[in-house]
Parts: structure tokens; C-alpha cells; sequence
């Protein structure tokens, strides 16, 4: 074999020699390389999305809703006992329950000076709080507070009552004012539409506080309300909260109007501030049903109610998008209170709603404490323990017991099958996971993707084939000569490999940029023009090394197999027939 | 040996049982009349062709059973060809031409320097930056020679080396190879029409139908390969 240095230099020499040929020959591979690089590099883009968007390490276990006659036949229930059967599987690594709130329940909160009302009772979940460890601050709060033993933050307080202008609807319709709620309920009205424990008031606050008139005979709050309030605020609260237009404050303001018989003071034009009369203000909240300062319910959302949020909330009242990062920051700087807010458990915003509840209707506040992978895609999810306690107070033991679905990660995604088909044989099923449709979309436009990519390099390679054809019996003389000098059969044939490598390799550069070029142009076109849909990616493409090495590779080999026969047919051309030509 | 193209009906037997030696140093002048297996036979001592049937030895090299490589070496390092088109690569300088067999040998030092004595050899020192496209018939000879010698062969194999040269060329390029063959030893197998050529070779083969008939000077009015 000849020394490949001078291969290489013939090789060039060879192929700066025809550039017709060249161009013809490339022209099909820059195609064939560009198509396949762009479509890689986009489907491993959405790939990545739908990871992002959908776990696809888990599946969900869920009961089947058979319906019999347009009614719901006996249902099998997910229960501690079912997730105990499924752990006791060797194929699965963890089983996690989840329930979701069995009435409804509504949110109001105020996001950035801007009061957003919002249904909850829908979009509850539980789950168990180590099943959420995304970062170090919902590790820490991620838990159920209420569960805690000795919490010295759970001092007693005074609540501010509600605001009878809430234009938040009960259901069911709260029962008329003035009516006492039977003596063996656990509820009373206060007489200012304020439900509180049918039990004995709670002991006044704190013996050094004189704080007897703050409640006037009906229970409401009195004259003093306001300057107790201050002090406590003033005491409690080292810095002045960022302002919170919600019905705590309103109540406040407009209560105290009412009671002197005039209008509203002036005081409130001026942004009304929140009272919080409780210790560590940014976590705890006065709770108004057993009038002592709990710790806020901890939730996590998805990045998929980010994007919502985006894409709905903020368009139409006009607020700032947020992103992953933009909640992780905002909790830092301004503290978890800036993501406060209030839960309705048993309103709901939706009129003419008559799901009945055991109880009367009562708040709660709760705060957002990240973004999880984890939370459920679409609505907030809570420590498990919470939702199990509410639905036992709300609605019963029923629906405090059976979980709505059983999240499983398998050991290994192959035993899915198998897990499936013993999921089946259990009268369960396992949840049509639109993350797993997604990822099998995704597949299938890849496969077509990479078909027509190759479809296309398949006719390069023919196109490259017949050139080299027509070179290669063009240059019989040329041959003749070079084996009349001393070329072997191999030196020949690598030479004709050669050059075909060489359109391989510039043929796949030039592919390679022309979808880098195409990529980046659509990415520019898509930040102008292209309107905001969830999860709009700022780069449509995913370049990848692992991309621009098969395309070099597959370009490069493509070539070669091109050039392959007409290489073999110029080597076994008999030199001296190649010369008689002439 | 024997050899035969075609198959079949077109079947046509070029070499009916050649058999000769030629001893180093000589100068063999093969004559016959078109189509009668001279060039058939020079290509297959030179390995770019190959008999049907029989043995050839070339420099203590046995052709037909050799390896392709080995054959490419033999014509690498020791023979050197001629041919009557000239079979110079038009899209390479006269110099480069002069030094294409080095591009298949492995360490061959000075090629550049080589190739210009070479050039010198036949007279063309300053048109080493030519290409054949600029040089006359009896230029593109010599160049064509040049690259013959550039390896300093011990065997010449020349296929109607002054076919397409005027006479006067001819004669300066005929006198050329005499002097190689009595100044530098080289053996000479020349295949020719004309008389000029094998009336200074030392030895001359007639050919004719595929099989050699006379070796002497007369037998040549016979076949035709008279002065042309």
C-alpha cells in the first residue's frame, strides 16, 4: 500500500481537480446530513420537553372506572392495603399514594399586587412528604406541620374575621346569619359570618396584653382591635410585610367603618398592610377556626403550572412571567410569604356547585414553597397529610382512605409489561400516561424523521455511486498510468475511496452547517414572530456532540459505500487494456 | 505462452506458444505487422497484462504467480515504460509526471532532485513547470522517458516509442536508448514497425498470427516490418 501521506495529498489533488464532480456528488450529502442533524437535533429537543413535562421513569396505578348502565358499578379501592401488595412486587422499587381533595375547596391570593382567584378543589393532590425532595428548602417544608408535637410558634391569636363583601361563593350556601348551628355541631356562627369552634372561646391571649375589649358583646372585634392589633404587630413583625390586598386586611378596615357608623377612613387609600400577629410571620398565619398561629400549608407546584401561569395569568393581567428559577428567586429575596396564599376548604368560585360537606366551609393559608418534578402537572400539591385530615373532616373515612392513584418507579422500565399485565389481573389499571403517548409520538416522528434523512442519503449514495461510475471510467488512462508506474490494485481502489471519503467528510461539514445555519434562523424567527405557547423552547434544537459525530460518521461511510464498487472496478481494470483506450 | 481475447465466436487467439529469453543488457527489437501480439506480449513482461497459459519470469520474478504487490514493485523499482501515446497525465506539471512512481514507493529520498536529473537525462531540465499541453510530440516523449528512468529500471519496455514522432525526432529519441543501453546496461525490449529501430537493436524477434517466426534481419522484408 502506498504511504498515506501521499494518498492523502493524491487524494486532495484529485479532488480539487474536477469540482463539477464534486459539487455533484456532495450536493445530495449536504442535503442528506443537514435533514438528519436538524431532525435529530429538534426530536431530542422535544424529548427533552417531555421529560421535563412528564416523569417517564414512573407509571401510575389507578382503579378502573367501570360504569354500569350510566351508573358507577362497585368500584375496587386504592387503599394502604393495595400500595402494601404493590411494594411487596420484586419488580418495583417504590410505591407512593396519592389522594386528591374530595370537595371543594377555593384559592385566592395575591401574586405579584394582583388578587387571582382560582378553583383548587379539582386540582389537589396529595402525596407523601419525602416522595418531594427537589432542593433543600422543600426538603425542609415539605412536611405536615399540624403533625408536630411541641411547635412553640403555635401560640394562641386573635384572627381577623372574614370580609362579607367575599365574593367567594360557599358551598353548600352558608347557613343565614343569626341561626346557630345545632349544639352538637362543632361550629357556631360568630354573628359577623365568621365560623368558629362551638367549644368553650379560647383563653384570652397573653395576661400582659389587656386584651378583654378587643371583642365587643357579639364577639367581633371592638375599638381596641386595631391598636391591639398594632402592638402585636409591631412586636411580632420586625419589618413592614409587603402589602396584601386580601380579605384580612379589608375586614379590618371596613369592620371598623362600619362599627363608627361612617365610611371607610381614609387611611384606606393608602395600601392597607397585612396583619399577622404571629411569630415568624413569614411561615405562620393566625388561623381562624382554632384561633392560634399554624404553620402555613406547605405546597409545591409544577413547572407545567409555571408555564400555564405564564401563558394564561400573566398575558391576561398583564404581570410578569415567571420561570423555575424566577419562584426560586422571588421566595429568596422577598421570603416565602411573597408566594402566600389562601385556601377556601369547602368554597368554591364555581356558582350553582352543591357538593355537600360535613362541616362548614373554613380557610387556611398555604404557600408555595418551589417548583417539583414531582407535583402533580396541573394543580398544587400538598403533604398527603393534610389532604387525608381534610377529607375526614369534609367529606368522611371513605374518602380519607382510598388514594386516588398509586405512583410506582419501577427497578427497571423493561419489567413495565409484566408489572402491567399483574396490575391487570388485580382489577387495576395503569394510567394511559400522556407523558409515555408523548415520548411515543416523539419516537415515531423521529423514526419517520430519520427514514427520510436516510431515504434522502440513500439517494446521494446511489447519486455518488454513478458519478464515481462515470470518474472512474473517465480516468481509465489515468489508472492505466498509475498502475503502470507501480500502483498496486489497493493503492487504486483507495484512492477512489478516498476522494468518496473526502466528499463524505466536506459533504457532512457543509450538512452539518447548513442545519446549523437553518437551526439558528428558525430559533431567530421563532423569538420574533412565533407566539407564546407553554413550554416554547428558546432553542428548538438540541445540538448534541453525539449528533454532529454520527452525521460526520454516517456521511463519511455513506460516501465510502458509494465509491465502493466503482473503486473495486477501477482496481481490477487490467492496466493494459486501460491503456490500449487510447 | 499463450493468450486469447473474447469468448466464444469472437474468441481470437493473439499468442499461440511464445517462447524466448532476453539476457540483461540486451537490446531486443520485436517486430510484426499490426495485431500480431507484439504490444500483447510486452505488456504481459511487464506484468499489465497476463498469458492464459504458460511461464514468464522478469527479473528473477516469477509474474504469474507473483502478488499484485509484488508486481506493482517490480514495475515501481525496476522496469520503466514507454508507450507510443505517451500516457502522460495531462493535469500534472512535466516534473510531476517525471516523479508519479515515487508517490507508490515508500522512502524514496530527493524526489524532487530525481525527477529534475531525470529531466536533464532527456534535455528538458527547464520544463519541469510545464504541462504536457505546452510540449511538442518529441517533448512529451522524452518527458514520458524522463519518468521511465526516474527509477532507475533495469528493464525498458518501449511500445512504438517513435509512433507519433516525425523522423528527426525519432532518431534523436532512438539514439537516446542506444546510449542508455550501451552507457547504462539497460535491457531494451523495443516494439517497433520500423527498420531504423531494429537495425541498431542487437537482436530482433519476428512475430507474426501470435507465434515468433525468424530472428534474423531478413526474415523482416517477410513480415512486412520494413522501413515504414
Amino acid at each position: 500500500m502506498m504511504p498515506v501521506g501521499k494518498l492523502a495529498r493524491m487524494v486532495v489533488a484529485n479532488t480539487a481537480r474536477s469540482p463539477r464532480h464534486f459539487i455533484l456528488s456532495a450536493f445530495g450529502i449536504v442535503i442528506g446530513i443537514g435533514a438528519f442533524v436538524l431532525f435529530l437535533a429538534l426530536t431530542q429537543r422535544a424529548g427533552m420537553v417531555i421529560e421535563k413535562v412528564f416523569p417517564l421513569d414512573e407509571v401510575q396505578v389507578v382503579a378502573p372506572r367501570v360504569s354500569v348502565g350510566g351508573a358507577e358499578a362497585e368500584q375496587k379501592v386504592l387503599d394502604d392495603e393495595t400500595v402494601k401488595t404493590i411494594l411487596g412486587r420484586e419488580e418495583v422499587a417504590s410505591a407512593v399514594p396519592r389522594m386528591s381533595l374530595a370537595f371543594p375547596a377555593a384559592g385566592r391570593g395575591d401574586f405579584q399586587g394582583t388578587d387571582l382567584k382560582f378553583e383548587v378543589g379539582g386540582f389537589s393532590d396529595g402525596v407523601a412528604g419525602d416522595y418531594v425532595q427537589d432542593d433543600a428548602r422543600i426538603r425542609a417544608l415539605f412536611r405536615d406541620w399540624d403533625a408536630l408535637e411541641d411547635d412553640d410558634n403555635r401560640v394562641e391569636c386573635i384572627p381577623p374575621s372574614e370580609d362579607p363583601d367575599e365574593d367567594i361563593i360557599q358551598s353548600p350556601p352558608a347557613p343565614p346569619k343569626e341561626k346557630k348551628v345545632g349544639a352538637n355541631d362543632k361550629w357556631r356562627d360568630n354573628g359577623w359570618g365568621l365560623l368558629i369552634p362551638n367549644e368553650a372561646p379560647p383563653p384570652p391571649p397573653k395576661k400582659k396584653e389587656d386584651t378583654s375589649s378587643i371583642f365587643d358583646e357579639d364577639g367581633g372585634p371592638s375599638d381596641a382591635y386595631d391598636s391591639w392589633m398594632g402592638k402585636v404587630i409591631g412586636k411580632a413583625i420586625p419589618r413592614p410585610l409587603p402589602t396584601y390586598d386580601n380579605w384580612f386586611a379589608q375586614y379590618a378596615m371596613k369592620a371598623a367603618a362600619r362599627r363608627k357608623g361612617k365610611p371607610p377612613p381614609s387611611k384606606e387609600k393608602k395600601e392597607p398592610s397585612y396583619f399577622n400577629p404571629c411569630p415568624n410571620p413569614d411561615r405562620y398565619y393566625c388561623d381562624e377556626a382554632e384561633r392560634r398561629c399554624k404553620h402555613r400549608v406547605p405546597i409545591v407546584l409544577s413547572s407545567t403550572v409555571v408555564e400555564l401561569y405564564n401563558n394564561q395569568f400573566s398575558k391576561a393581567h398583564n404581570m410578569q412571567s415567571a420561570d423555575t428559577q424566577f419562584v426560586h428567586n422571588l421566595i429568596q429575596q422577598k421570603g416565602l410569604s411573597a408566594m402566600r396564599f389562601s385556601i377556601g376548604l369547602g368554597f368554591t368560585t364555581v356558582a350553582g356547585s352543591t357538593a355537600a360537606t360535613n362541616v362548614p366551609p373554613r380557610r387556611v393559608e398555604a404557600v408555595v414553597i418551589g417548583v417539583s418534578k414531582r407535583a402533580m402537572p396541573v394543580g398544587v400539591t400538598f403533604p398527603i397529610d393534610y389532604i387525608k385530615r381534610w377529607n375526614l373532616e369534609f367529606v368522611g373515612e371513605d374518602a380519607a382512605s382510598s388514594y386516588s392513584s398509586i405512583i410506582v418507579t419501577l427497578k427497571d422500565r423493561n419489567q413495565l409489561a409484566v408489572f402491567g399485565q399483574w396490575i391487570k389481573d388485580q382489577g387495576l389499571r395503569l394510567e394511559d400516561s400522556l407523558g409515555e403517548r408523548f415520548a411515543t409520538v416523539i419516537f415515531v416522528i423521529r423514526l419517520l424523521f430519520l427514514i427520510i434523512s436516510v431515504a434522502i442519503l440513500v439517494i446521494a449514495v446511489i447519486n455518488i455511486g454513478h458519478n464515481f461510475f462515470i470518474q472512474v471510467s473517465e480516468r481509465r488512462r489515468e489508472i492505466g498510468i498509475m498502475r503502470a508506474v507501480g500502483a498496486t490494485e489497493l493503492d487504486v481502489q483507495l484512492i477512489v475511496l478516498g476522494e468518496a471519503a473526502l466528499i463524505g467528510i466536506v459533504g457532512g461539514l457543509l450538512g452539518i452547517a447548513l442545519a446549523f445555519g437553518i437551526g439558528t434562523g428558525w430559533n431567530a424567527y421563532s423569538e420574533a414572530s412565533v407566539p407564546n405557547f407553554p413550554f416554547k423552547p428558546t432553542s428548538w434544537f438540541e445540538w448534541r456532540t453525539w449528533i454532529w459525530a454520527s452525521a460526520l460518521t454516517f456521511s463519511t461511510l455513506f460516501c465510502v459505500l458509494g465509491g465502493f464498487l466503482p473503486a473495486r472496478r477501477a482496481a481490477k481494470m487490467e492496466p493494459a487494456q486501460a491503456l490500449v483506450q487510447n | 505462452m499463450t493468450k486469447s481475447y473474447g469468448e466464444g465466436e469472437a474468441r481470437s487467439q493473439v499468442l499461440r506458444g511464445v517462447s524466448f529469453d532476453v539476457d540483461p543488457g540486451e537490446f531486443v527489437a520485436l517486430v510484426g505487422q499490426s495485431g500480431s501480439g507484439k504490444s500483447t506480449l510486452l505488456n504481459i513482461i511487464g506484468g499489465l497484462d497476463h498469458p492464459d497459459d504458460g511461464e514468464v519470469e522478469v527479473l528473477g520474478v516469477d509474474t504469474i504467480k507473483a502478488s499484485d504487490s509484488r508486481k506493482a514493485r517490480l514495475r515501481n523499482e525496476s522496469i520503466g515504460f514507454v508507450f507510443q501515446a505517451f500516457n502522460l497525465l495531462d493535469h500534472l506539471t512535466c516534473l510531476d509526471n517525471v516523479t508519479i512512481p515515487a508517490s507508490f514507493a515508500h522512502g524514496v529520498k530527493n524526489v524532487e532532485q530525481r525527477g529534475k536529473d531525470a529531466l536533464a537525462r532527456v534535455g528538458l531540465e527547464r520544463f519541469g513547470g510545464r504541462y504536457p499541453g505546452e510540449l511538442s510530440g518529441g517533448q512529451k516523449q522524452r518527458v514520458a522517458i524522463a519518468r521511465a528512468l526516474f527509477g532507475a529500471p533495469s528493464l525498458l519496455l518501449c511500445d512504438e516509442p517513435t509512433g507519433n514522432l516525425d523522423s528527426e525526432t525519432g532518431k534523436e529519441v532512438i539514439d537516446f536508448f542506444r546510449e542508455l543501453n550501451e552507457k547504462d546496461d539497460v535491457t531494451l525490449v523495443i516494439v517497433t514497425h520500423e527498420r531504423r529501430v531494429s537495425s541498431i537493436a542487437k537482436r530482433v524477434i519476428a512475430m507474426r498470427d501470435g507465434m515468433l517466426v525468424e530472428t534474423s534481419d531478413e526474415a523482416l522484408a517477410a513480415t512486412g516490418a520494413g522501413p515504414s
